[in-house]
C-alpha cells in the first residue's frame, strides 16, 4: 500500500498539496486524524466538511505548520514540507476569528507578510493598495481593525493572506461568525475571488450547504477519517456511507436485506433487489458488491421521490419505478416546496413494520382545492397537486435514485470498504 | 405575612437612594474611599508639607511653626543630591532588571508551563508569605562573608577567600531583584496570558519568525503589562528602605534611610522639617517622573503599526 502511495505522489505537478498517510494523535489517546491519503489539484476550491471534532481543522493545521502529522508526509507543491514550521510555508490562513492584529492599521496588517520578506516599501504601498482594491475595501488602509465590522474583517483577513500570493490559501470556517445574509454575500465573493486569483483554496466548514455552493471537490470528514471525496454532486447524489447521505442533505433511510443481485451488463447498471419492511425495493447501482443476504440501508432522498394520487397509479408499477403506497401523515408548506411525511408499511395502510418517508415536491402553484380536471395533464408531474394529512398517496421513484448502502456493523467500516484508498479497515476502534 | 412586609420596607429604602439623583448616589457609593484616603493619606500628605516649611528645633522633636525655606535649601547640598542621584539610578536599574529577568520568566509561565503553571506560580508566592525583613536579614546570613553562600563557593573551590559581597551597591541589587521580582512578574503573566495566541500564529503564518514575531507582535501588544510591571517596582523601590539598611550596611544610602533618620535619629541627627523636605521632593520627583514615562508609552501606542 505504501509503495503504491509514493509511487502515485511522485507526479507532483498536478497537485499543490498532498496528504499521503497522515495521523495525527494529541497527548496518548486523542487521534485528531486517522490515515488520511488526500491530493488536492491545483487551483480548485476545496472543502473539508465534517461535523466539529472531526478532524477538519488539524487536518488544515497540519498543512498550515501549526501541528506536525504524528505519522505519514504532507507535501506542498510536491515538497515534503516535513518538521517545516509555519513561516517556511508557502501557504497562508485566514482565521476563524480573523486574528487581526489589534495594534497595527488596516494597511500595516495586509503589509505584514510582505514586509517580512523585506519588500521595498513602494512595493508594499502598491500591493496593499491592490489588495484593498480587490476586496472593495479601498481607502480603509489607515483604519483599526476594531473600527470595522465583522464583514469588513473578515475582508481584511482575506486580502492579508492573498496579498503573499500563497500556493495555497487555507481558510478556516471564515464565515461562521457572519450573520446569514452577509455568509451569503461573502460566499458568493470569495467564489469570484477564488475564481480572480486562481490559487487553491481548502476551505474548512461544518456547513454542508456552504461546501456545495462553494467547492469543486468536497472532502467529508467523520471522526478523523476521509468518509467521501468528490465533486458536490457525487457526493450528494451517490453518497457512498450512510453517515454520508446523512450529513448532506435530508434523507430517507429504509433498511432492509438484499433479495437478488443482478450484475451489470452491457454498460447497463446492476440491479439490486432488496426485502424491507416497506416491501421489495429495486435499486439500479452502481454498487454491485453486495451479496444476496446482507443487511443494507436504503438512502432515498426527499425531492426525488414523486408523490401520485393513490386512484390515478396504476396497478401495474411502471417499468424502471418504484413505487410504494402510503397515506399522508403530515403536510407543510416550506415556502419554494411542500413537505410531506408519509406513513408507508407492508399494508400500505401503514402497519407496525411501517415508517415515514418525507417527500419534498416542488411548489408549482398548484392548489390543493382545484386539482386540474385535465386528465391529459400527468399526475405523476410533482407539485401539481397539493396533498393534505390523512390522503392516500402512492410514492415514486426510479430504481437509480435508491441508493443502496452497505450496513456491515457500522459507518465507518463501510466507509473504509468504500473509499479507494484506505488501507486499514477495523484499525484501533476502541 | 412576613415575607411580604420586607420587601416593602426594604422597598422605601431603595426609594430613598433612589430619589437622589445620580451624583448624589455616586458621592455616597464613595464616601467610604473619601473619607479613608482624606484621613489617612490626604491629611498626613498636607501635614507633611506643612513641616518641611517650619524650622528645625536643633535637637530633633517637633520644629517650631513658621515659614522657612531653609530646609529645601538644605537638600541643594550636594552630599544629598548625590543619595537623590544613587536612589534613581538603582530604582531605575533594578526596575530594568526585574524585567530583563521577569520577562523571560513570565513568557515560559504563560506560554511553555501548561501543566505545571499553577505550581510554578504558587512556588513565586509562596515566599511572600513570610515577611519581608525575615527574607531580607535571610539574605544577609547567605551573602555575610562567613555566610552561607562564601562556604560553599569556598569548598566547591570556586573561590578563593570570603566572599566580599556584604554591604556593597551588589548585595542591595541582589535584595532589590530578589524582592520586586514577583511584581515585574505578575502583570508581565496577566499579559502574556491574554495575548490571543491566532495572533502569534497569524504572524508566523505570515512568514515571520519566532524572533520578528515577538519583536512585532507579542512584545507591543503586552506593553501594557511592562508599563504596570515597571510602575509597580520603581516606585516603591524609589522609596526603599529596608534592604540598603540590612544589605547595604551604613555607606549605601537610599532617600529613604535619609528621611527615615531625620525622624528616627537622637538629638541633632534628627530634622523633622529636613525629613519632610526630602519626603515632598521625592513625591513631586516620582510624579514627574511617573507622567513623563506614561506620556512616552502612550505616544508609542497611538503610532499606528510598526513603521519600516
Amino acid at each position: 500500500m505504501r509503495s503504491e502511495v509514493d509511487a502515485t505522489a511522485r507526479d507532483a505537478s498536478l497537485y499543490d498539496v498532498e496528504l499521503l498517510g497522515v495521523s495525527k494523535t494529541f497527548g496518548a489517546t486523542t487521534q485528531a486524524v486517522h490515515d488520511l491519503t488526500l491530493r488536492v489539484e491545483r487551483g480548485i476550491f476545496l472543502s473539508l466538511l465534517g461535523p466539529s471534532g472531526c478532524g477538519k481543522t488539524t487536518t488544515l493545521r497540519l498543512i498550515a505548520g501549526f501541528e506536525q502529522p504524528t505519522t505519514g508526509s504532507i507535501m506542498i507543491r510536491g515538497r515534503d514540507v516535513a518538521g517545516l514550521p509555519p513561516y517556511r510555508r508557502d501557504v497562508n490562513t485566514v482565521f476563524q476569528s480573523y486574528a487581526l492584529f489589534p495594534h497595527m492599521t488596516v494597511a500595516d496588517n495586509i503589509g505584514y507578510g510582505l514586509r517580512q520578506q523585506h519588500l521595498h516599501r513602494d512595493e508594499i504601498r502598491r500591493r496593499v493598495g491592490e489588495a484593498l482594491e480587490m476586496v472593495r475595501l479601498p481607502g480603509a488602509g489607515g483604519r483599526r481593525p476594531a473600527q470595522l465590522s465583522g464583514g469588513q474583517q473578515q475582508r481584511v483577513a482575506l486580502a492579508r493572506a492573498l496579498v503573499n500570493r500563497p500556493t495555497v490559501l487555507l481558510l478556516d470556517e471564515p464565515l461562521s461568525a457572519l450573520d446569514l445574509k452577509l455568509r451569503k454575500e461573502m460566499q458568493q465573493e470569495l467564489k469570484a475571488l477564488q475564481h480572480e486569483v486562481g490559487i487553491t483554496f481548502i476551505y474548512v466548514t461544518h456547513d454542508q450547504e456552504e461546501a456545495i455552493t462553494l467547492s469543486n471537490r468536497i472532502v467529508v470528514m467523520n471522526g478523523g477519517r476521509l468518509e467521501q471525496e468528490g465533486s458536490p454532486t457525487e457526493v450528494y447524489d451517490r453518497p457512498r456511507t450512510r453517515f454520508v447521505a446523512d450529513f448532506i442533505g435530508l434523507t430517507n433511510f429504509i433498511e432492509g436485506r438484499v433479495r437478488e443481485v443482478i450484475p451489470a451488463v452491457n454498460g447497463e447498471q446492476s440491479t439490486v433487489t432488496v426485502t424491507t419492511g416497506i416491501g421489495e425495493i429495486c435499486c439500479a447501482s452502481d454498487q454491485s458488491d453486495v451479496s444476496v443476504g446482507e443487511a443494507v440501508t436504503i438512502a432515498l432522498r426527499p425531492e426525488k421521490v414523486s408523490l401520485v394520487e393513490s386512484a390515478s397509479a396504476d396497478d401495474s408499477p411502471r417499468d424502471g419505478w418504484s413505487t410504494v403506497g402510503g397515506i399522508v401523515t403530515q403536510a407543510a408548506f416550506l415556502g419554494a416546496q411542500n413537505e410531506y411525511r408519509v406513513r408507508v408499511g407492508k399494508e400500505s395502510s401503514g402497519g407496525s413494520q411501517g415508517q415515514e418517508i418525507v417527500v419534498r415536491q416542488q411548489n408549482l402553484g398548484a392548489m390543493a382545492e382545484t386539482p386540474p380536471n385535465d386528465e391529459s395533464s400527468s399526475p405523476t408531474i410533482d407539485g401539481w397537486r397539493v396533498f393534505g394529512p390523512g390522503e392516500r398517496v402512492v410514492l415514486a421513484w426510479r430504481h437509480e435514485v435508491g441508493l443502496v448502502l452497505r450496513d456491515s456493523g457500522d459507518d465507518r467500516a463501510t466507509g473504509d470498504r468504500v473509499s479507494a484508498q484506505a488501507p486499514t479497515p477495523h484499525a484501533s476502534r476502541a | 405575612m412576613r415575607a411580604s412586609a420586607n420587601p416593602s420596607l426594604r422597598d422605601r429604602g431603595f426609594s430613598a437612594i433612589q430619589r437622589l439623583p445620580l451624583w448624589g448616589r455616586s458621592l455616597l457609593l464613595l464616601a467610604p474611599a473619601f473619607v479613608w484616603y482624606g484621613v489617612f493619606f490626604l491629611a498626613p500628605l498636607v501635614n507633611m508639607v506643612i513641616i518641611s516649611f517650619e524650622e528645625s528645633s536643633g535637637y530633633g522633636g517637633p520644629p517650631a511653626p513658621g515659614f522657612h525655606l531653609d530646609s529645601y535649601r538644605q537638600l541643594l547640598n550636594p552630599l544629598y543630591l548625590k543619595v537623590f542621584g544613587v536612589t534613581l539610578r538603582m530604582a531605575l536599574l533594578g526596575t530594568v532588571a526585574c524585567l530583563l529577568v521577569g520577562y523571560p520568566l513570565a513568557y515560559f509561565l504563560a506560554t511553555r508551563a501548561s501543566r505545571h503553571k499553577t505550581t510554578l506560580l504558587l512556588l513565586i508566592i509562596v515566599p511572600f508569605w513570610t515577611s519581608f525583613l525575615i527574607r531580607t536579614y535571610a539574605w544577609e546570613t547567605i551573602l555575610d562573608s562567613d555566610g552561607v553562600l562564601s562556604n560553599i563557593l569556598q569548598a566547591l573551590g570556586i573561590t578563593h577567600g570570603s566572599l566580599n559581597v556584604l554591604y556593597t551597591p551588589t548585595a542591595i541589587f541582589i535584595g532589590i531583584l530578589y524582592n520586586y521580582l514577583p511584581l515585574m512578574i505578575f502583570p508581565l503573566y496577566v499579559a502574556l496570558d491574554r495575548l490571543d495566541k491566532r495572533l502569534v500564529e497569524a504572524s508566523k503564518d505570515l512568514g515571520a519568525g519566532r524572533i520578528a514575531t515577538f519583536w512585532q507582535v507579542t512584545l507591543p501588544l503586552t506593553l501594557p503589562g511592562v508599563v504596570t510591571g515597571c510602575l509597580l517596582v520603581f516606585i516603591p523601590l524609589t522609596g526603599e528602605y529596608l534592604i540598603p539598611a540590612i544589605l547595604g550596611g551604613s555607606k549605601n544610602l537610599f532617600m529613604g534611610n535619609l528621611i527615615g533618620e531625620q525622624f528616627q535619629g537622637q538629638g541633632a541627627s534628627s530634622d523633622w522639617p529636613f525629613g519632610a523636605a526630602l519626603g515632598v521632593t521625592v513625591v513631586v520627583l516620582l510624579l514627574i517622573v511617573v507622567n513623563i514615562y506614561l506620556l512616552a508609552f502612550r505616544r508609542v501606542q497611538s503610532v499606528p503599526g510598526q513603521a519600516g
